[in-house]
C-alpha cells in the first residue's frame, strides 16, 4: 500500500487527540473527543473540520468553462458569477466517476473540487476529454469547513465582506482572512447545516485554523462528517455512488440539465427510457446498525442492499440508505436489514433524515 | 487509562470480576476508548453456552462493529438489560453500570489465563509501542 498522504494539519490532529484513521489516501481525523458530542456541537452551535484532503483541480485556458460544461450534466452556460454548483463526472454508459464541486472563476478558468480517494482517477478521465489548448492542475490548496447555526457569527469578524450576502451555494474570491490571508469563502458543506469552507494555500492553513480554533470551536472528525451527511441525506461516493451507479438510481435527476450536450447523456437518455433498475431509499431502524453491504429483504424475498449507516444522534434512531430493486417501494413500507443472520426490522422513510 | 483493582483481565480487552462460581464481565476502559461511542449492544441470551476466547456478543460503535470475546467459558446467567436503551454506560462507566453480562463460570482453572491489573498494564504498554 502507497503511503498515507498527511493535511497541513496532521501535527495538530495529532497533538489534538486525534484518533487517526486512512481514508482516501490520506491520515485523517475520525474523531477527537466523541463522534457524537462533535455532531451535536454542528447541530446546534458550530463545528470545524479539516477538509484538505478533497481535491482541488484548476481548468485554465480560453473556453475552459465551456469544456467544463460539455464534461458535465449541470448547466453551466450563463451561470451568475459567483454561483458554485453541485454535479458529477460521468462514463459513458452513464456510470458516477465521482461527485463534484464546480466554481467557475471566469470564462477561462474554473475550480472542480473532487474526493481525495478519486484524485487520480478524476485527473485521468478528464485528460482523455480535456482539449490541447486547455490546462488541468491539481493545486495545492487546504480546505476548512465551519458548519453550524453559528458558524456565520464566528466567522463574520474575520472577513471584511458580509458573510450574511454570501447565498447558500455562492462564493467570493480574493477574500482575506483576517487582512492577511488570501482565501475563497464559500457557503457550502456536507452536514445540511449553515456552513463555510475556506479555501487557502496548504502553508497558511494551519495560522487560518488556529485563529478559528482559538474561537472556543469544537475540532470535529470525519466521522461526525459521515453522520452529518447522512442525516442529511447526502450521497457518499464509495457508498451511494460509485462507476457501477447512474444519479438517476442515486436520485440526483434535479442535477442534470438534458437542454445540452455532456458526457454520457446519450446513456442516461437511454436509462430515463428503459426505467431504472433500482433505487436509493432511506430507511429507520431501532435494533442494530445498518453497515454497508448488509443485504434488504422484503418479507422472504432479497431485494438490496445497505450503502450506509449509522446512529443519528438526533433522532436517536439508526439510520440508512440502500440501493433496493423493488422499484414499488416507497414511504412507509417496512424492509428487513439482516444484521448477522438476524432479519430486523425497518421503514422506508424519505429523505433527509433529520431537517431543522 | 483507568484500571481496577481485583478484577481479571482478557487480551482481548474484557473484564472478570469473579464471585465464587460465577462472574461478571465487561470491557475494559481501554477497549471502550478505542471503541469510541457504542450505540448499540447485541447483548446474547440468558442460558447461551459461551466459550473462553470465542467471541460472545457484540457492541456497535458510530464506526465499528465489534466482537466481545468471553473471558471464561460457561452460561449466561444475567444480561445488563439497561443498556438497551443506554449503551452508551459503556463509554461513561465500564467497570460499573456499563457492564455486560454475568457468567457461570464452567472451569476456574481457566481464570489462569487471565491476566491481574498489574499484568494487563504491562500488555496495554506493548500493545500502544
Amino acid at each position: 500500500m502507497a503511503e498515507l498522504k498527511r493535511t497541513p494539519l496532521y501535527k495538530w490532529h495529532k497533538e489534538h487527540g486525534a484518533k487517526l484513521v486512512p481514508f482516501g489516501g490520506y491520515e485523517m481525523p475520525l474523531y477527537y473527543s466523541s463522534i457524537i458530542k462533535e455532531h451535536k456541537a454542528v447541530r446546534t452551535s458550530v463545528g470545524m473540520f479539516d477538509v484538505s484532503h478533497m481535491g482541488e483541480v484548476i481548468v485554465e485556458g480560453n473556453g475552459a468553462l465551456d469544456f467544463v460544461n460539455y464534461l458535465l450534466p449541470a448547466k453551466l452556460k450563463g451561470i451568475p458569477e459567483g454561483k458554485v454548483k453541485y454535479s458529477f463526472l460521468l462514463r459513458e454508459n452513464g456510470g458516477i466517476v465521482d461527485d463534484l464541486l464546480v466554481y467557475p472563476f471566469s470564462q477561462d478558468k474554473v475550480m472542480l473540487v473532487i474526493n481525495a480517494s478519486n484524485i487520480e482517477k478524476d485527473m485521468n478521465y478528464i485528460s482523455v476529454y480535456l482539449p490541447e489548448e486547455l490546462s488541468l492542475k491539481l493545486t495545492d490548496y487546504g480546505n476548512i469547513a465551519v458548519q453550524g447555526p453559528h458558524s456565520l457569527d464566528v466567522l463574520s469578524p474575520f472577513f471584511d465582506v458580509n458573510l450574511k450576502a454570501i447565498k447558500f451555494y455562492s462564493f467570493q474570491k480574493d477574500v482575506k482572512f483576517a487582512r492577511k490571508w488570501d482565501v475563497i469563502l464559500s457557503r457550502t458543506g456536507y452536514t445540511g447545516d449553515l456552513g463555510f469552507e475556506i479555501y487557502a494555500r496548504e502553508e497558511d492553513i494551519p495560522y487560518i485554523w488556529e485563529i478559528i480554533f482559538k474561537k472556543g470551536i469544537t475540532p470535529c472528525g470525519l466521522g461526525a462528517r459521515d453522520t452529518l451527511r447522512l442525516e442529511a441525506g447526502y450521497p457518499l461516493y464509495g457508498h451511494e455512488l460509485s462507476d457501477e451507479i447512474n444519479p438517476i438510481e442515486a436520485g440526483l435527476s434535479s442535477f442534470i440539465f438534458w437542454d445540452k450536450d455532456f458526457v454520457g447523456k446519450d446513456a442516461l437518455l437511454k436509462i430515463k427510457k428503459k426505467g431504472i433498475e433500482k433505487k436509493l431509499v432511506g430507511f429507520i431502524m431501532e435494533k442494530g446498525v445498518p453497515r454497508q453491504g448488509y443485504k434488504i429483504f422484503k418479507e422472504e424475498k432479497e431485494i438490496g442492499w445497505v450503502t450506509s449507516g449509522a446512529l443519528s444522534p438526533m433522532l436517536g434512531k439508526m439510520i440508512g440508505m440502500g440501493y433496493v430493486k423493488d422499484l414499488s417501494i416507497v414511504e412507509g413500507d417496512s424492509i428487513l436489514i439482516s444484521i448477522r443472520g438476524r432479519r430486523i426490522d425497518a421503514q422506508v422513510v424519505s429523505l433527509p433524515f433529520y431537517k431543522k | 487509562m483507568e484500571l481496577r483493582d481485583g478484577l481479571l483481565y482478557s487480551k482481548e480487552h474484557e473484564w472478570l470480576k469473579v464471585e465464587g462460581d460465577e462472574g461478571i464481565c465487561g470491557v475494559t476502559d481501554y477497549a471502550q476508548d478505542s471503541l469510541g461511542d457504542v450505540v448499540y449492544a447485541e447483548l446474547p441470551e440468558v442460558g447461551k453456552k459461551i466459550k473462553q476466547m470465542e467471541p460472545f456478543m457484540v457492541l456497535e460503535s458510530v464506526k465499528a462493529t465489534s466482537d466481545v470475546y468471553a473471558p471464561v467459558s460457561g452460561e449466561i446467567i444475567e444480561v445488563n438489560e439497561k443498556l438497551q436503551d443506554s449503551p452508551e454506560l459503556v463509554n461513561s462507566d465500564p467497570y460499573g453500570e456499563g457492564w455486560l453480562v454475568k457468567i457461570k463460570l464452567e472451569n476456574k482453572d481457566e481464570l489462569n489465563n487471565l491476566m491481574d491489573k498489574e499484568a494487563y498494564a504491562k500488555f496495554l504498554e506493548e500493545e500502544e509501542k
